[in-house]
């Protein structure tokens, strides 16, 4: 069985350097890919599965939905090592499109510390997330804000029994 | 009502085995900026809530063990066993709110905002309904915008999220 990829580096508050770029990742974006990423939002919009459907739409092509994420900030981090290995719950975020994404265009992700700031005596961060076609346009900017909560994100294990234990 | 219901007769036409048709050279019928109001709603939204909406999700970043798909896990990370959904779940439903509006994705791929806060979170079992109306149209420069406030309530009528949407055209 092939196991998940994992970082290995948790992510400390420290590390959270407002304008320092944390990890980049490049994809080739597949038919595959679109769909696959629409279905996993429920979004059953032949627009983003079926050719001759989307070409009888205004945009021509199957084309990726507003909400892409491939993974948003998790697959970039496990890239480099890192992991968020403490728990944080997402807030609020502000997500712009600038120019639709296609099957066939080539991706960077990149993902930058925008701030962090404590409100009400809670901790918060913004990752800004970037994505740049081939042509290297900015097609999409994501911030994207947590609550840092801070307590050990569980893990699961199983145990010589076979039995699943929360750790 | 009568007569309108003929001009949308007049727009067809049969085809050798008197089956009707619609008129192919009929230009796509989307929404237009000048077509939107302020004030206008937009037609509502569905969204079901189950078990496999966030592992569906969690499928994009390979997650095998957390708490939105684990009740073990969840308990641990949100304080309760039900497997909240991801925030992106969440957010994600204003797209097809969107665009079964205005028939169209291009305003909202080509220029597309959205802000969104989120209230609380949505489990399996939630049906979340998305709303919409238009508060805003402006002009800068060669772009024209529509500002549409969203939001998104569960089966108790709670609200789950809030946002403001703007298309571009």
């Amino acid at each position: 069985m092939q196991m998940p990829e994992v970082g290995v580096i948790n992510i400390k508050w420290e590390d959270l350097v407002p304008g320092k770029v944390i990890a980049s990742q490049t994809y080739l974006i597949t038919q595959e890919d679109i769909r696959e990423e629409a279905e996993a939002y429920e979004d059953y919009n032949p627009l983003y599965s079926d050719p001759e459907f989307a070409k009888h739409t205004d945009m021509g092509y199957v084309v990726a939905p507003f909400y892409i994420t491939l993974g948003e900030f998790l697959p970039p981090l496990m890239k480099v090592g890192l992991k968020m290995g403490v728990n944080t719950i997402y807030s609020k975020s502000v997500r712009e499109s600038f120019k639709p994404i296609f099957v066939g265009d080539v991706i960077t992700k990149t993902m930058i510390v925008e701030e962090k700031y404590e409100k009400r005596e809670k901790k918060f961060y913004t990752w800004r997330i970037e994505w740049r076609n081939q042509e290297g346009e900015l097609v999409m900017r994501h911030l994207r804000t947590s609550y840092w909560v801070g307590t050990p994100q569980p893990l699961i294990r199983i145990d010589r029994y076979g039995r699943e234990v929360v750790e | 009502m009568g007569g309108r219901l003929l001009n949308k007769m007049a727009e067809t036409k049969k085809t050798k085995y008197q089956v009707t048709v619609g008129d192919d050279s009929a230009g796509l019928k989307t929404l237009t900026f000048d077509e939107i109001n302020v004030g206008d709603e937009l037609p509502r939204y569905t969204k079901w809530i189950t078990s496999k909406s966030g592992i569906k999700f969690g499928r994009t970043y390979k997650d095998v063990f957390s708490g939105h798909i684990n009740p073990n896990v969840s308990e641990g990370q949100f304080g309760i066993r039900s497997m909240p959904v991801q925030g992106a779940v969440i957010e994600a439903g204003v797209t097809p709110l969107i665009i079964n509006w205005l028939r169209s994705a291009k305003p909202w791929l080509y220029g597309g905002r959205q802000e969104t806060r989120f209230i609380q979170i949505a489990q399996p079992g939630d049906t979340l309904i998305y709303h919409g109306k238009v508060i805003e149209k402006t002009v800068e420069s060669d772009k024209k915008y529509v500002t549409v406030e969203v939001f998104s309530e569960n089966q108790r009528g709670e609200n789950v999220m809030v946002a403001t949407a703007r298309v571009a055209f």
